[in-house]
Formats: C-alpha cells, sequence, structure tokens
C-alpha cells in the first residue's frame, strides 16, 4: 500500500484550529436565499432592528412635519421669544385624563432686561387631530389638520422658543425633513459616484485602477470639511434656497464617493479570483453582464452598509457647515440651521432648551450607526468587527 | 492536579477515555468529539484518520488544551504518564488543569509539542525564525540566549536546513514551504519531547516534501525515541508512518487497531469505503473511482443511531438508525464501533 | 529599504503637486477677480488712487500674473511657494500670507500632536482590553463611548465641556494662552500653561478618532488571537501574558501606525471646527473668515498646507511601518 501520491487533493484549511462550529447551516438556512440569510441575522441584532425602527419613525415623522408639528416652522412671536418649555399637566376630567398647559404671562427684569415668564391660573387643554395653521398637502391642497394642538387663546411650546419666539419642537420636526433627506440623497448620489467607479476600477484593474486610486488619494489627503467649507463659500450668493439646498447635497456627495468607491473596489478584488467568477468569464460572459449579474448583486448586502453607515457622516457634515454659516440658511430650516442659535456657552446657559435639536440630531446618529453595523455583520458574518 | 506516583502500565505514555469536546454556539452546541478513547504507547506513532469536521484536529487541541474558543472539554479524561528522574511514573490528568495554569505549561514545554499544518501562519510572520526555536528552547531548560542560539542551529541542521548559520534570522516568508515546515520541525522536537502531536503535516506541501517531511519524522522518531500522534486525512502517510491507526467519523472513532490489520482487513463500511476510494485512484482508471456515498451531516445535525447509518452500505434499518453501536473488541488491539459486530459477539 | 523610502516620497510628492491643484483650484473659485474687487473696495475707501497704491497693483498684477492666462497663474504661484515661499497676497487682511501663516500652522500642528498623543493612549489599553477580553462590560462601554463620540458633533461637544468647565471652574477658558503667555518664548511654564487651556480641545478633537481606532485595533487584534501561530506559541506553553505582549500586540502596532494616514484628515477637520467655537489660534477661524470675505489666497494656502502636512504624516506612517513590518519591506 502505497498510495500518497494518487491520493486526492486535500480540501483547504481542512479541519484547522478554527474548529467547525462557524457556518449557520440549519436545515432552514441551507435551502434559504441569500436574501433570506441576510436578514435573518440581521434580525438577531436587537439595537440595530430597533434603530432601524426609529429611524423608520423619524423619516414618517419628516414627510408628515406639517402634520405632526403643531405650530408652521416660520411662525414667530417675538413677545415669547426664549420661552422654556412649558410644562404638560394632567387632570382627571370625571373618569378621562386631560392634558393642559398653563397660560404664561410674561414681566420684564429691570436688572437683566430679559422676559421672565411665569404660568397663569388660566388652563388651556392640549387637543388632539385639530385644526392649527394651514398647509399644502404634497403641494397638492390646502388642509389644517394637525396631530395635536391647544385650544383656542393657550400656547403650546412644549420644547420652548428660541430668540424669535419660534417653536423650537416644531422647528425640530419641520428641521428633520432637510436634514434626514440631505443625508439621504447625497448618499444616494454618492453610490451612484462611488460604486459605479469603485467597480470599474477593482474590475479592470491596471491603469485604470491606478488613477482611480490616485484621484481618491488625492481627495482624501485634504480634510473633507475644508473642502466642504471651500465649496459651499463658492456657491453663488444670490442663488435660490433649492438651488443652495441641491449645490449643498451635490458638494456632499461628490467627496462622499471615495469611501464607497474603496470598499466596492477591495470586494469586487477579492470576489474577481473566486471560482464563480473565473468560470462566468470563461463560458464567455460578458465584462459588463459578469459586473451586473454576478459582481453587483454578491456587492448589494455590503453596499447597503456602508451607506447606512455614511449617511450620519453626511448629517453631520450639513449640520456643521450650517453651523457655520456657510451652508443652509434661514428660511430653510435644518438641525444646523437651528444650532446657529446655539453657539456659544452663554447661549447654552441661558437656554439650554435650544441644543434640544441637537439631542435629535445624536440620537439619529447614534441609530444610523447602529443600525449600519448591525447591517455589516449581517452581510459579512465572518468580518471582524465588533 | 497531579495524583501521587503511582504504578501504571509503563509503556503508556497518554490515555484517552471517553473524551467529549463541545463548542456552545448562539446557534446551539456543537459535539464535535463525542467518546473518543485511545492510548498512546511509548516510542509509537498512532496515526488518526478521517474527512475534515471529523473531530480529529480538535482532539489533538483538547489534548494540549489549546481548544479555539469556545470549545471546552465536557467529559472524558486524557491521563498524562510522566517519567520522573528516579524511574517512578507519575499520572496527571490534563482535563483537571487550568488551560493557562503552569503545570499545564510545564507538559506542554518538555512533553509534548506540536507541529501544524501551515508553517506560513503557524509561525509568527514578525519574529525571525531563530527568535522562536530560541523561545521555546528557553521554556525548555535554563539556557542562555547565546546557548539556545548555538542549539537551534544544531536542530535546523538536524532537520536538514542547509545553511543554518544564516536562515536562523530569516523571517518565514523568506523561506520556501518545506524549509518552513523543517523550521517548525525543529522547533517542535527542540526539547526532546516525548510525544509529537502533527497536525496534518504534510497537506500543504508538495508531494516531493511530502516524502521528505515522513521521511525526517520517522528518523527523528528512531533517534529520539519519542512517540508521534499523526492527524491526517492521507491513508498513505499513515500507512507508511504509523504503527497503529484509529479512524473517526463524525468525532467517534469507529474502528482502531494495527495498520496492517486495517489495511489488510478493514471491517468497519466507513473504513472499507476510505480503502476503496483510495485502492481505485491507485489503478488509476478514472471511469471507477469509488466513493462514498453522501456527505459528512452538518455539525448542528443530531444523527440517531450510528452516526454513519445514512452514507453506509451495510445499513440494518430499525437497528442502526435506532441504536448507538458499543464499541466491540474483536482481537486483543483491535476494536470497531458497528453494529454488524455487535450481534455477532 | 531605501528604495522603499525613494519611492513613496516620489508618489508622495505626486499626490502634494495634485492636490496644489485642487487648492488654486479652490483659489479661482469664487466668480470675480480677487485684485478688481480690491481695487474697488480702496476706490470706495479712499475715493482715489495714489501713484504708489497703483505701483503696488501693477507689481501685483505682474507677480501673481491676474491678466495671464489660469495655468501661468498656477505656475506663478507654486513658483513663489518653492522659490520664495510666497504664498500670495491676503487681500482681507493686507498682509503676506506667508507672513502669518506658519505660527497658525505652528499652533495647528501642536493641537493635533496632542490629540494624537491622547488618542492613541488611551485607544491602544482600551482595544487591547477589549480585545482580549471581549464582550465584557468594558468592552461594551468603550464600544457605546465610542459610538458617542461619533455620534456628537465635535462643536457640541466642545461646547458641552466649556460649560462644564465653567460650571466646575467659574471661568470660560478660550485660547491656547493665557494673555501674558500668548506670546512668551518657549518655556516651562509656558508649557504648562499651555496643557491648561489645550485640555477641551483635545478632548473633541481626540473623541472624533478615537473611536474608529479602537475599532480598528480591537478587530484587528481579535483577529490575530485567533490566528494559528498564537494558538502555536500556547502549545509551546509561552505564558499568556508574555504571549500576548509578544505576538497580537507586536503586530497590531502595524495597523495602528496605518490609522495615522486616515486620521490625520479627520483631526484636521476637527481642528478647524473646535477652533472656530473656542475662538483657538490655528488656521480653523482664518479659513473661515478667509472663506467668507472671498480672501482666496489665504483659504487655498490653509488647504494646501494642511494637505500637504496630512501627505508628510501619511508618508512618515507608510515609512514605519515598513520598519515594522518585514514583510512589507520584502515585498
Amino acid at each position: 500500500m502505497n498510495s500518497r501520491q494518487d491520493d486526492p487533493p486535500a480540501p483547504a484549511g481542512e479541519d484547522s484550529g478554527a474548529a467547525a462550529p462557524v457556518a449557520v447551516k440549519t436545515d432552514r438556512a441551507s435551502v434559504a436565499t441569500p436574501w433570506q440569510l441576510f436578514w435573518w441575522r440581521f434580525l438577531r441584532h436587537r439595537l440595530a432592528v430597533a434603530s432601524g425602527l426609529l429611524i423608520g419613525l423619524l423619516y414618517l415623522v419628516a414627510v408628515l412635519a406639517d402634520f405632526v408639528a403643531p405650530y408652521s416652522s416660520s411662525r414667530r412671536e417675538f413677545r415669547l421669544s426664549y420661552l422654556p418649555p412649558q410644562a404638560v399637566h394632567v387632570e382627571i376630567d370625571g373618569l378621562v385624563p386631560r392634558l393642559y398647559v398653563h397660560g404664561i404671562s410674561r414681566t420684564m427684569d429691570p436688572n437683566t432686561g430679559r422676559a421672565v415668564y411665569a404660568e397663569t391660573e388660566a388652563r388651556f387643554r392640549v387637543v388632539f387631530l385639530t385644526r392649527g395653521e394651514s398647509y399644502r398637502v404634497l403641494g397638492l391642497f390646502e388642509s389644517n389638520l394637525r396631530l395635536f394642538g391647544v385650544e383656542d387663546g393657550g400656547r403650546l411650546f412644549l420644547w420652548g422658543t428660541d430668540s424669535a419666539g419660534r417653536c423650537v419642537l416644531s422647528q425640530t420636526i419641520h428641521g428633520a425633513r432637510i436634514s434626514l433627506f440631505i443625508g439621504l440623497l447625497a448618499v444616494v448620489l454618492s453610490l451612484a459616484l462611488g460604486a459605479t467607479i469603485g467597480a470599474v476600477s477593482g474590475y479592470y484593474g491596471g491603469m485604470i485602477d491606478h488613477a482611480v486610486q490616485r484621484l481618491i488619494e488625492v481627495l482624501r489627503s485634504i480634510p473633507g470639511i475644508a473642502l466642504w467649507m471651500s465649496l459651499s463659500a463658492a456657491l453663488p450668493r444670490d442663488w435660490t434656497q433649492l438651488q443652495m439646498y441641491f449645490a449643498i447635497i451635490l458638494i456632499l456627495s461628490l467627496l462622499g464617493w471615495t469611501t464607497l468607491a474603496r470598499e466596492v473596489r477591495g470586494r469586487v478584488l477579492s470576489l474577481r479570483n473566486e471560482d464563480f467568477v473565473v468560470a462566468a468569464r470563461l463560458s464567455g460572459c460578458s465584462t459588463f453582464r459578469l459586473l451586473r449579474v454576478h459582481l453587483i448583486p454578491s456587492l448589494t448586502s455590503h453596499i447597503i452598509a456602508t451607506l447606512t453607515l455614511a449617511i450620519p457622516a453626511i448629517i453631520l457634515a450639513e449640520t456643521s457647515l450650517s453651523f457655520l454659516g456657510i451652508g443652509l440658511s434661514r428660511p430653510m430650516v435644518s438641525w444646523g440651521v437651528l444650532l446657529q442659535q446655539a453657539q456659544s456657552v452663554e447661549a447654552l446657559m441661558a437656554a439650554p432648551w435650544l441644543f434640544l435639536p441637537g439631542v435629535v440630531l445624536i440620537v439619529t446618529v447614534l441609530a444610523f450607526n447602529f443600525l449600519g453595523d448591525g447591517l455589516r455583520d449581517a452581510a459579512d458574518p465572518y468580518a471582524k468587527s465588533s | 492536579m497531579a495524583t501521587p506516583s503511582l504504578r501504571a502500565d509503563a509503556s503508556t505514555l497518554v490515555e484517552v477515555t471517553d473524551l467529549h469536546v463541545e463548542f456552545p454556539t448562539r446557534e446551539g452546541v456543537v459535539h464535535a468529539v463525542r467518546g473518543v478513547s485511545f492510548a498512546i504507547r511509548e516510542g509509537e506513532t498512532l496515526g488518526i484518520v478521517g474527512e475534515s469536521g471529523s473531530g480529529k484536529s480538535v482532539s489533538s487541541q483538547a489534548m494540549l488544551r489549546i481548544l479555539p474558543r469556545p470549545g471546552r472539554i465536557s467529559r472524558g479524561s486524557i491521563r498524562w504518564h510522566q517519567r520522573l528522574p528516579d524511574g517512578a511514573v507519575r499520572a496527571t490528568e490534563i482535563t483537571e488543569l487550568g488551560d493557562r495554569s503552569s503545570q499545564m505549561n510545564a507538559l506542554r514545554r518538555r512533553e509534548m509539542s506540536l507541529i501544524m499544518q501551515e508553517p506560513m501562519s503557524a509561525l509568527s510572520p514578525v519574529h525571525t525564525i531563530g527568535n522562536q526555536i530560541v523561545e521555546r528552547l528557553r521554556l525548555g531548560g535554563s539556557m542562555t540566549r547565546a546557548e539556545a542560539r548555538l542549539k537551534a542551529i544544531d536542530l535546523m541542521r538536524s532537520v536538514g536546513i542547509p545553511n543554518p548559520e544564516k536562515r536562523i534570522d530569516a523571517y518565514t516568508f523568506e523561506l520556501s514551504g518545506g524549509m518552513r515546515q523543517r523550521a517548525m520541525i525543529a522547533m517542535a522536537i527542540g526539547n526532546a519531547p516525548r510525544l509529537l502531536i502533527a497536525d496534518e503535516p504534510t497537506t500543504a506541501v508538495d508531494v516531493t516534501i511530502q516524502a521528505q517531511v515522513i521521511r525526517l519524522l520517522q528518523s527523528l522518531q528512531d533517534s529520539l525515541r519519542m512517540s508521534i500522534l499523526i492527524i491526517t486525512h492521507d491513508l498513505g502517510v499513515v500507512a507508511t508512518l504509523a504503527h497503529r491507526i484509529a479512524v473517526m467519523y463524525r468525532g467517534e472513532i469507529v474502528e482502531l487497531g494495527p495498520v496492517r490489520d486495517i489495511l489488510k482487513d478493514p471491517r468497519h463500511p466507513y473504513t472499507q469505503g476510505l480503502l476503496r476510494s483510495v485502492a481505485s485512484l491507485e489503478t488509476s482508471d478514472e471511469d471507477s473511482v469509488a466513493t462514498i456515498p453522501g456527505v459528512v451531516p452538518h455539525p448542528f445535525e443530531v444523527v440517531p443511531g450510528c452516526p454513519f447509518h445514512p452514507r453506509c452500505s451495510a445499513f440494518m434499518p430499525g437497528v442502526c438508525d435506532r441504536v448507538a453501536p458499543e464499541r466491540t473488541r474483536l482481537a486483543p488491539d483491535r476494536e470497531v464501533r458497528c453494529h454488524i459486530y455487535q450481534s455477532r459477539a | 529599504m531605501l528604495g522603499f523610502i525613494v519611492r513613496r516620497s516620489l508618489s508622495g510628492l505626486l499626490t502634494l503637486a495634485a492636490v496644489s491643484v485642487v487648492s488654486f483650484a479652490i483659489i479661482i473659485l469664487p466668480p470675480g477677480d480677487a485684485l478688481t474687487t480690491y481695487i474697488s473696495q480702496i476706490m470706495a475707501a479712499t475715493g482715489e488712487m495714489t501713484p504708489e497704491m497703483q505701483r503696488q497693483i501693477e507689481h501685483m498684477q505682474d507677480q501673481y500674473g491676474f491678466n495671464d492666462p489660469l495655468y501661468v497663474q498656477y505656475f506663478k504661484w507654486v513658483r513663489g511657494i518653492v522659490v520664495a515661499g510666497d504664498f500670495g497676497w491676503s487681500f482681507a487682511t493686507l498682509r503676506n500670507v506667508s507672513d502669518f501663516i506658519w505660527g497658525l500652522m505652528a499652533n495647528t500642528l501642536i493641537l493635533i500632536f496632542a490629540s494624537m498623543a491622547f488618542i492613541y493612549l488611551l485607544a491602544v489599553p482600551i482595544a487591547f482590553y477589549s480585545a482580549v477580553r471581549p464582550y465584557s462590560l468594558i468592552d461594551y462601554m468603550a464600544t457605546f463611548l465610542g459610538f458617542l463620540g461619533l455620534a456628537i458633533p465635535n462643536f457640541m461637544l466642545a461646547l458641552f465641556l466649556m460649560f462644564a468647565a465653567y460650571s466646575l471652574t467659574g471661568q470660560v477658558s478660550v485660547g491656547m494662552f493665557s494673555a501674558q503667555m500668548e506670546t512668551a518664548a518657549w518655556s516651562v511654564a509656558r508649557v504648562l500653561d499651555l496643557l491648561r487651556h489645550i485640555w477641551i480641545p483635545v478632548l473633541v478633537i481626540g473623541s472624533a478618532g478615537m473611536a474608529s481606532v479602537i475599532r480598528i485595533l480591537r478587530s484587528n487584534l481579535l483577529d490575530e488571537l485567533n490566528k494559528p501561530y498564537v494558538q502555536m506559541a500556547r502549545a509551546k506553553g509561552v505564558p499568556e501574558w508574555r504571549l500576548l505582549i509578544k505576538y497580537p500586540l507586536r503586530i497590531a502596532i502595524n495597523p495602528l501606525l496605518s490609522t495615522i494616514g486616515f486620521l490625520l484628515p479627520d483631526l484636521f477637520g476637527a481642528t478647524i471646527i473646535v477652533s472656530i467655537v473656542l475662538g483657538l489660534p490655528t488656521v480653523g477661524p482664518v479659513f473661515l473668515s478667509a472663506l467668507l470675505n472671498q480672501d482666496m489666497y489665504l483659504a487655498g494656502s490653509i488647504v494646501l498646507l494642511i494637505a500637504a502636512a496630512t501627505i508628510i504624516g501619511t508618508l512618515v506612517s507608510d515609512i514605519l511601518l515598513a520598519l515594522a513590518d518585514p514583510r512589507i519591506r520584502y515585498e
């Protein structure tokens, strides 16, 4: 018996130290599509799932901002500037608990010259599905139905007011529209750029790859915030709000694509030599078809995870630009525009509620990061990640 | 815990009894090794043969207590018989030692050593070969750095590395595959261990080097009088090297005995299948490559009765899929785990 | 090794050349020509053009090539920098950019180095503990704090810390030095004064990069801890603590060095924002006001200088990496 030379080749990595229990394969799993597997793995990350639900809710609120917010974003009442958040009280009316707020009285502090507010005896009920200021639904028809409001004569500033007596809560809800969708739109644009360039660069390799990598290296060696600042400062001052909005989106996405392109390129590079790709190429599959049918689908879950992690970075960038006064400005309301009012320690001490949009921002960014992390784990269970 | 010196069978070096190793994971518990028993005698080579996932590597990792997370020994005993300078034998129960305890480290430094499949990944990429051999030598005995370095050069020469004075300062990636494997062997035999565990030592190298490695192991065993536990999927390797072989399937030893007997007269249907597939390759008649039908079931899957019954050619309905077979002794030195022999016994 | 350094330096030089083009693009990006704006400003202020001013303007036209095609302007700008260290004229401050840019850059770099030291001093032990004891309480806390550091905008964190410092000490410390130390020569007292002032910005800037460094280090270490050579070292009987230090930590230095490259742009970005909020004498506030006043030579020069610092930092980290990892040298 001397069979050594003729033995079948051993499968690589056979029975090595990594031991058996890595693969997840139950009967159900062995017939599942990659998408189902991705979904099941994702559902195991409770924090990520909860974050996903929260983000869904935030986007819903942003879309329905006119309905959810008690006031419009431009409504101002100078007599009630820097009003602290109002307390909501509960009274039992028969057996039904009812919410109410007190009226507001305003006096001037003769020493500081600032307004001092106190509650009056008057009670105003908080009412749901009430009529308030009117707005246009999808630009089509007028409506004045609002989720909640207060009886006539009363004021409802649950998160207080700013320097011009604008409702901070309503503005935060309206600001969500711009802040959340700027992230989404910029990321979709970066995706189009990054995924295309990255896939092409990784697939073709050679000179094209080299040139693209150089370009990315150049762009990445300039701090993003400096480029963003330069580009948005260069925008013509006489542009309309809408033009500014899309220009900012374009600027944010122009620089966001590099990360995506790198990610996609790396994946394509490692996939390019996989057996199924080689097999497809040998059987005469065209390059475009190869990219579209074989490579892009196996990248989709990674791309979704990377996108989710890119959105909060863009939201933060917009906030920083607007905070510095070179991004968006009123009458457009984004979270960054709102935080312009909270630029100093004095503001933090005098009217801490002006930071509430910032708290919402932090929660949103955290939720996006948790969600993206969970998606990434689900997309690549073998990757080393936290 | 070391029990006081006691008279054991002097020729037994290590005795593994009813060893169970499991990996608790989020998806469930994988029973990688389920009730394995074998012994290795002094100066003997035992070969463990099996497909990937059969638990052969995990068994050896359990002996060294280097199971990867989250693996743990759930049952069984591994009894190490240490020969003391005065000739007495002290038995140590390895399963009762902490895997980072000093007693365990003492056993690892002086008594047993390991050769892994991939020398490229089993040796540190950022330390020189010499650094790693010297580290082992100095752990095993009180040597100065300079003495250890000279000893390391000797060792490298003895395993057939040409020009060892120069190679000792090389990094792994600067050596060829064969040289790397030799360097790892030099490190393993550094403190003249009594047991060398060779985990797939020939899998990652090409055919000519395989032959050299096997010859090297053979000559080392002759000169050092150590025992070897060789783990492989390659029947050819055990045929040339081993005195006895244990065939593993799904975490169990299905057949155990002297190598000549088993190759000549395999009893378990799985062993028979394995030998048939090798024999048909030998005739190089490509149309008739014999294979064992089916695949190894997934580790999470619970197979009732005999684990091999779904693929077995001698499957007896109602028996094999219901009752797990017991170990049956066929000869003083041979045992098999199969209902065919159980019913006859 | 020498060949490697030369190769890497050349490619760094190439990147620097490309960055100078981008910086120049920033200079010419705003509509209108800076000199014309400048002249009209002078005319509006003084009502007349003195012959002396006329000469100065003609000199500038010649020196910076305002009437030449763009590529000539670009080469004149670059030649000025390379030959004479002349970064152009700051129309808003009526000074040469090179007259005041270096002091600002020095302050910026002090802040960057302090933040980096802070990040690595904290991130290495945290990541090491997290990797050796994964899923422990400290591991989870480190991860959560890392996420929080990522999620809080730098300017808000700066404000909160200033507020906290004010609540504790009753005074708001802004700037990098006390008034009497602002222009003093370097001394122990001045360094101590600096440390008293920069802990807030360092904390804020550090928090921006800490999370990613911990994450990369931790996953790299986790990866290394499962490698066969670590198992092999255990099988050799190497004591656990020595094993952890000798093998994985040694190899974790590599990813640590390679984080420098992408950390630097982030840190510069954070420094700009934080300096604006805290009023630190770095390039940050000057950059913002230069952009708002369309003082484009100043703005473009700042972009060029911080990009150059990033490129040099990456180059140094690459060379250190090659020294630390024989495999890279070998390639």
